[in-house]
């Protein structure tokens, strides 16, 4: 019965980070087109909502979930990835909060071994695999994103430079509805996979399905589709307007060398086996396309603020992920620490929520 | 004992490959925008040849931006 209770709550938890990960993530996908007026911002978080729910479809690869490799696979149990979870949600509100775009993936990365460390101690997590699958990555994606970026803009102006700007703009937009889509794809197809792994395995550590036939079944495919579609098209406001104008402000020729570099480099990485994080991609390429045309074009004050965000990502979420292993097993081993956490942390973001919502209204569509 | 796993060839061959290609498909998409602006400007110009000229660069080069828009959704559906 407790083990039931547990399972239910993974699965709501997981379902919650989906969606924070949908609206959280909505900017890498659209905040270009909206700042350059390629579409409207409803137009385009639609677009990349129904894209995300397709790309959801796509693949079913599951079986690298977004932990292997970095914690060690015994000393996983339900409550550390419901743990795990909360980290994950934390942080990526919080990020949401103040603006600032991060990776989802290395927010549940860092809330699973926060949660591991505390439950099994430092033998439950590999150092190696935090190297090869977090630093790493989070170095090179950036970096690979603003030089392509960057190499695709100088050779888009040598192109169209001395042309009439009325049509050259109107076809960069036009472009910029299809590099658009397919990031919103890819994103759909790569982070979904995420929380259906995670519910997969929670449904097997269960016992509701069995090892040795490792599937995923429909309904976890639906619910998990329709969460990250239903986030995306919430639409992070305050993350878009940073991507999309706070960090430079962008022509329609730059907006398309940003998202079609952006969606080029996540592709090309993907293809050679290399999975980057779309955020720190697009972050890359926004500046990238920025900073190639006028460095002073780039604002580096918010661009050092994310790149703060990216260095704290891993633990903060890994620090609220161990607070919340530490605070739900207080109330022993059974369901009612997962039940009073989950309360907790309900009733603390629904207070943040009220108190922002006092002080005014949140950015909405109309102010990016 | 646990060694290093990043593939450094793999990463290599992204340093190089992911700018080029995505050079190649902002370059080949603005040769298509370029094109059809240039065919219009052309044509309202009373250079009724050259119009068409540009016009098939642009048709060419948004064949080839289609193509690897193609290529890019495969990369996806294939894993």
């Amino acid at each position: 019965m407790d083990s039931d209770v547990i399972l239910v709550i993974v699965v709501a938890t997981a379902l919650a980070f989906d969606f924070t990960n949908g609206f959280h993530d909505t900017a890498n996908a659209v905040a270009t087109s909206i700042s350059t007026k390629a579409m409207s911002p409803r137009a385009a978080v639609a677009l990349a909502a129904i894209l995300n729910f397709a790309g959801a479809f796509i693949s079913l690869e599951v079986a690298a979930t977004v932990a292997s490799g970095i914690v060690e696979g015994e000393f996983i149990t339900t409550t550390i990835v419901f743990a795990g979870l909360i980290g994950a949600i934390a942080w990526n509100l919080a990020t949401w909060y103040f603006g600032l775009p991060s990776s989802s993936s290395h927010a549940l990365i860092g809330g699973v071994v926060g949660a591991a460390f505390v439950a099994s101690g430092p033998d439950a997590v590999i150092g190696i695999g935090l190297i090869d699958k977090v630093i790493v990555p989070a170095l090179v994606a950036p970096l690979v994103a603003f030089v392509s970026a960057g190499l695709a803009i100088l050779f888009a102006y040598r192109i169209v430079g001395r042309l009439r700007p009325g049509p050259v703009n109107r076809g960069f937009r036009l472009g910029q509805i299809a590099s658009g889509g397919i990031l919103a794809l890819a994103h759909g197809t790569n982070d979904a996979q995420k929380t259906m792994g995670i519910i997969t395995l929670a449904l097997v550590a269960n016992g509701n399905l069995d090892a040795a036939d490792f599937h995923v079944p429909f309904w976890v495919i639906v619910s998990s589709a329709a969460a990250i579609a239903l986030g995306t098209y919430s639409g992070g406001w305050r993350i878009i307007r940073t991507m999309g104008s706070r960090i430079i402000k962008m022509d329609p020729a730059q907006g398309f060398s940003a998202q079609g570099a952006g969606a080029t480099v996540i592709l090309a990485a993907s293809h050679l086996g290399y999975p980057l994080s779309t955020t720190h991609v697009i972050s890359g390429s926004v500046m990238g396309a920025g900073a190639a045309r006028r460095l002073s074009a780039v604002r580096w004050g918010v661009a050092g603020n994310m790149a703060m965000a990216w260095v704290l990502t891993l633990p903060a979420a890994a620090a609220i992920g161990a607070l919340a292993y530490g605070f739900s097993r207080i109330f022993g081993e059974g369901a009612l620490g997962p039940v009073i956490t989950s309360v907790c942390v309900i009733a603390l973001i629904a207070a943040t929520l009220g108190r922002r919502l006092q002080r005014g209204p949140a950015i909405t569509a109309a102010q990016t | 004992m646990r060694t290093l796993a990043v593939d450094i060839g793999g990463l290599v061959e992204l340093v190089w490959f992911a700018p080029l290609a995505a050079v190649l498909v902002t370059a080949t998409f603005s040769a298509c925008v370029a094109g059809a602006t240039k065919s219009t400007d052309s044509r309202r110009a009373g250079a009724v040849g050259e119009g068409f000229a540009w016009l098939a660069v642009a048709v060419a080069a948004g064949a080839a931006t289609i193509a690897m828009v193609v290529v890019g959704i495969l990369v996806i559906v294939t894993g």
